[in-house]
């Protein structure tokens, strides 16, 4: 079954994602940040998608993205990005990373879930 | 590495003739060396024989010569005769004659030829005891210093008496002397007679070299000049004829290379001329270029007489005739020759290239030569589009499979060609379609854009489009520049026209801009996720100051998958909102008077004034406690619970909300020690509920011309009027005449009829907004069923009671009275039922109020109880004691407090109310022994006070009241 992977450094959005997406049948992966998700990532296959989180200690949504294609060399694993801030630069590095888009918080549970079970297949 | 044929031919020729010639020499020398090797065995045997033969004579007739001498012992006689013996004879080494013992008497040889011996001593040797033995001549072979001997000896025998033996050594040099001699005579011979050979065969080696080489010039030499030949055909020299030089193989070879080299000029020639036609036909764009080009070539080619071309329709099977050429007439016909008629005729589809060598077997030929025809077909991948059809005299058509090849690749150019050529025109078609298309649409398009922009100019509502970049596109609506009083519109930021002045806070106003960012650009998924983000409706304030409501709509314009703009709709709805308001003010306003209309002016009136003396003693309580005292908070919580109850009787909706929120605030203020006791807040919420109530004062004045106090000023003051009862019920009225007891009574019933009613019509607003409450709850309507006969409420009563009886029922329905599915469950019907009786008490008039729901949560009355009072204290009580907490401040069994009647207060209030007016509520179990562990069935009973009722004196006339 295909998994999304949540990355938020906090605990709040992380669980309160996590568990929202549980509650719609949806198998979940959580992770603190872009090096947690980059590990999560590489130990299970299964993760179709990643929800995460822009700014974060340690490695940031954005530098995770960019590993997830450069160094895991993981080019179909969907990726959409959940902040509070979006410029222009921002959106093209993540676009340059193959990010799918944004969600800008505070997201609409209806609207995710619809869109995330669109791109789970 | 290159080696010359004519190298390996010598150097392998001279191999085998020196070896051939090697071998020869070998075996005549061998042959030679064993003739003379056995011819000198023979002679060694033959002299040998004789030699043996001689001794055999010798030795033989010196023992006849011997037997005389050894009888008479003459041993000077044996001497000289054995001694002349070896004398005379060379090859006779020694002579020995011995005598049975042994002993010699002669022993002769080169050393001693006398043979007298010094000594006579016994001889011993081999030899001498093998002749000892003989009986008969014999001889042996003995080698004595390496020179073979052959002994002969014979015995001397006189009258069977061996006497002696003589024994002669004959010695074998000569014979060995003999040999050597022939020896090295037949050497001589043999090396003379290889001398003689190698001079022959070194001559017959030179002899043999010449011709060879000879030879092999002979062999090699055309196969040079064939050599040069082909390197002249491959470096392009088609012209010089290759003749053969030879009769042989070569010979062949060379006619081979010059057929070849003809054919290949042919094919070249051929090449060139497909080139040319194939450069002519890619060139050309009209059809009867092609087609003329193409089959004058072919006939050119082929030598042929006429050449037709014949298209074929796929769709109609037909056959025409584009296009013929004949070597005779200088202009080409029209009509088909007969040969083409027949083509068309018996022509098959999917035809391959096709010759018929003699046409007159296939149809009547005019000419009297023979005519051969060569038909080849115009394939495209799919069909058959036509022939070519050449024809000429039979010897003199060129039809070999070169010409045939030439013929299909001229008919392959010749259908690109043709395939081109429709395609160009295809194309062309096509071309012209298109423009006209373009310039159709183009004026369409212009068409619209006028009218777009024309609409644009002239709409009233604004529109723009956000593009990327986050700034208005140039082309917006006109009245964007109305809504926002500026004409900068055009590439302005989208953020800075819509909000600047408005009244959204900073978190919102980044939101909506974080989420322009994240839909612009990106896929069309990020709509559904981010544009719940975008504001549908705020207000701002214009330069002038005045205030603007502002309505939204926005919509993405997809392109492709992503969101390329956002389409933003704006609406003035400044004065849509006032005329909103305006009329919402005045749908309430109606709402209102419908409500108030629905209350008899009596009921109404005494609302508003009970509800303004219990809000103004809030008000009060308010003012003169500057810090939170629990009592006079559950005062205030009383009040306005009893206003909430009146309000929610009546269906004044529009003070029960307001109240309910005073209701709520101080609920939180006596639960909660933190809430702290803010007077200031508690007075403008208590104005809000005030302004409410007087709203509906102000209403029921202004539009429906009440008085502020209507009937409660009625002519008799209903003081005047108890009292007039009071002494009408004292009266003796036995023995006053029936006229005038009629009278009275009549006057009785006039008072107490305007004054007193039945506890039903008493009741009636409370038991109508029962079945509204039923709904809310999702419970069926309870039936209540009253039975008070010749009870009457007096005027007094009639609200307290309604007060009262509000509690109690809402508090039955809510609480009491089971959902429908659990009372189906516990076999009840699904509708509850509520039963009012009346039951006098020792002179009192009580009413017995229950139901027949779950009945009181003893347990759960005593846990709170326990909460409140210690355990000790709830564990001593009776079952009924517990029941009676109902009406203690603050026990509430319900789970969930609602606004309905759910807080157990208003039960303290209803308790508090009826003991002031010297009346008294409790509750009593059905079962006074009923277990405190689980709910108990149970009544209230209400003793009533006895100003609120007045007890009929004649069922006759309450009936006819009711």
């Amino acid at each position: 079954m295909s998994k999304v992977l949540v990355v938020d450094d906090s605990a709040t959005v992380r669980n309160e994602v996590g568990s929202f997406l549980k509650n719609n049948g949806i198998a979940t992966v959580l992770a603190e940040n872009g090096k947690d998700g980059l590990d999560k990532l590489k130990a299970d296959s299964s993760i179709k998608l990643i929800i995460s989180d822009v700014n974060m200690p340690i490695m940031d949504g954005l530098t995770m993205a960019e590993k997830v294609r450069s160094e895991l060399g993981n080019n179909t694993v969907n990726i959409i990005m959940l902040t509070t801030e979006s410029d222009a630069r921002m959106k093209q590095r993540g676009k340059d990373a193959g990010v799918k888009g944004w969600i800008v918080k505070p997201f609409k549970g209806d609207a995710v879930i619809g869109a995330v079970k669109k791109l789970l297949g | 590495m290159f080696v010359s044929i004519k190298s390996k031919l010598i150097s392998n020729v001279s191999k085998i003739l020196v070896g051939s010639f090697a071998i020869i020499l070998l075996a005549v020398a061998g042959i030679n060396y064993q003739g003379a090797q056995s011819d000198l065995e023979e002679t060694l045997g033959t002299i040998r024989e004789s030699l043996i033969a001689k001794a055999q004579t010798l030795v033989s007739n010196n023992s006849y010569a011997l037997r005389g001498m050894a009888e008479d012992n003459a041993f000077t006689a044996v001497q000289e005769l054995v001694s002349s013996t070896v004398k005379n004879d060379k090859d006779i080494s020694y002579g020995i004659y011995m005598d049975v013992d042994l002993q010699p008497w002669v022993y002769a040889n080169a050393e001693n030829p006398s043979g007298l011996l010094q000594s006579a001593d016994e001889l011993s040797d081999s030899m001498s005891v093998w002749a000892a033995k003989l009986e008969s001549p014999d001889f042996k072979e003995v080698i004595i210093d390496g020179i073979t001997i052959l002994e002969f000896a014979s015995p001397v025998i006189v009258d069977d008496e061996v006497l002696g033996f003589i024994r002669y050594g004959m010695s074998t040099a000569s014979m060995e002397e003999t040999a050597e001699v022939a020896k090295a005579k037949s050497r001589m011979v043999l090396i003379q007679t290889l001398l003689i050979l190698v001079g022959i065969n070194i001559v017959a080696l030179f002899i043999c070299m010449k011709i060879v080489r000879s030879m092999a010039t002979t062999i090699t030499n055309p196969i040079g000049s064939l050599n040069n030949k082909a390197k002249g055909i491959s470096s392009g020299d088609y012209d010089s004829v290759i003749e053969a030089e030879t009769n042989d193989e070569v010979g062949q070879l060379a006619t081979a290379f010059d057929s070849m080299r003809v054919t290949i000029k042919k094919k070249i020639e051929d090449l060139a001329t497909l080139n040319q036609s194939g450069e002519k036909l890619a060139q050309t764009t009209d059809k009867d270029i092609a087609y003329d080009e193409a089959i004058k070539t072919l006939m050119v080619h082929c030598n042929a007489q006429s050449a037709e071309l014949l298209l074929y329709n796929t769709e109609t099977t037909e056959w025409t005739l584009v296009d013929a050429h004949h070597k005779d007439s200088v202009t080409s016909t029209e009509e088909p020759t007969d040969v083409a008629k027949w083509v068309m005729s018996d022509a098959r589809e999917n035809q391959e290239l096709f010759f018929i060598e003699d046409m007159s077997t296939r149809m009547k030929v005019r000419s009297s030569q023979t005519i051969s025809v060569l038909i080849v077909p115009l394939r495209t991948q799919e069909s058959l589009m036509g022939l070519i059809c050449i024809s000429g005299y039979k010897d003199q058509l060129e039809v070999s499979e070169n010409d045939c090849e030439f013929a299909q690749t001229l008919a392959r150019s010749l259908v690109i060609t043709l395939n081109n050529i429709n395609m160009r025109e295809v194309i062309e078609e096509q071309n012209r379609t298109l423009e006209q298309k373009v310039e159709e649409r183009t004026e369409a398009l212009q068409e619209k854009t006028n009218d777009i922009l024309s609409m644009m100019q002239n709409m009233h509502q604004g529109l723009f489009t956000i593009m990327r970049d986050g700034n208005i596109h140039h082309e917006y609506a006109a009245y964007c520049e109305e809504i926002f009083s500026t004409k900068e519109i055009a590439g302005r930021n989208c953020m800075d026209l819509l909000f600047t002045d408005c009244d959204l806070g900073s978190n919102a106003l980044d939101q909506i801009s974080t989420a322009i960012s994240a839909l612009v650009g990106e896929d069309e998924m990020m709509w559904d996720f981010n544009s719940h983000l975008l504001v549908t409706e705020y207000g701002r304030t214009q330069a002038n100051g005045e205030k603007q409501v502002i309505e939204l709509d926005w919509d993405p314009i997809i392109l492709g998958d992503e969101i390329d703009k956002i389409m933003v709709t704006v609406r003035d709805v400044t004065a849509l909102k006032a005329l909103q308001a305006e009329a919402e003010e005045q749908r309430q306003e109606l709402e209102i008077i419908g409500q108030i209309l629905n209350l008899s002016e009596s009921d109404f009136n005494r609302f508003i004034q009970s509800s303004f003396e219990f809000i103004d003693e809030c008000e009060r309580l308010i003012q003169y406690n500057t810090n939170k005292d629990l009592e006079v908070i559950a005062s205030l919580f009383r009040n306005m619970h009893t206003v909430k109850g009146n309000a929610r009787t009546y269906g004044l909706t529009y003070v029960t909300d307001s109240v309910h929120e005073v209701e709520s605030t101080y609920d939180e203020l006596r639960k909660h020690e933190d809430v702290l006791w803010n007077q200031v807040q508690l007075l403008d919420e208590l104005e809000m509920a005030k302004q409410d109530v007087e709203r509906y004062q102000v209403v029921a004045r202004d539009k429906l011309g009440r008085s502020p106090n209507g009937s409660v000023t009625a002519p008799l003051q209903k003081s005047q009027i108890d009292e007039l009862i009071n002494e009408f019920n004292q009266l003796d009225t036995k023995g006053v005449p029936n006229e005038v007891n009629s009278y009275l009574h009549h006057v009785f019933d006039f008072l107490s009829g305007t004054s007193k009613i039945n506890l039903k019509q008493t009741l009636s607003q409370v038991l109508g907004s029962l079945s509204q409450l039923a709904i809310d709850l999702n419970k069926n309507n309870p039936a209540v069923n009253i039975e008070a006969e010749g009870l009457f409420i007096t005027e007094a009563g009639q609200q307290p009671l309604q007060n009262i009886f509000t509690h109690l029922l809402r508090n039955s329905l809510d609480h009491g009275i089971e959902p429908p599915e659990m009372r189906k469950e516990k076999g009840k019907p699904e509708s509850g039922c509520i039963t009012i009786a009346r039951k006098d008490i020792e002179n009192r008039v009580a009413l017995i109020i229950y139901d027949d729901g779950a009945g009181l949560a003893l347990h759960k009355l005593k846990e709170k109880i326990a909460q409140i009072q210690g355990e000790e204290y709830a564990k001593a009580l009776s079952s009924e004691d517990i029941a009676n907490f109902i009406f203690s401040s603050g026990v509430s069994t319900t789970e969930q407090v609602t606004d309905i009647s759910g807080r157990g207060v208003g039960m303290e209030a209803v308790q508090e109310f009826i003991k002031s007016n010297g009346g008294d509520i409790k509750v009593v179990l059905d079962d006074k022994n009923a277990s405190s562990n689980g709910f108990a069935t149970f009544k209230f009973e209400l003793i009533l006070p006895a100003s609120f009722y007045s007890i009929s004196r004649n069922v006759v006339d309450e009936a006819q009241m009711v």
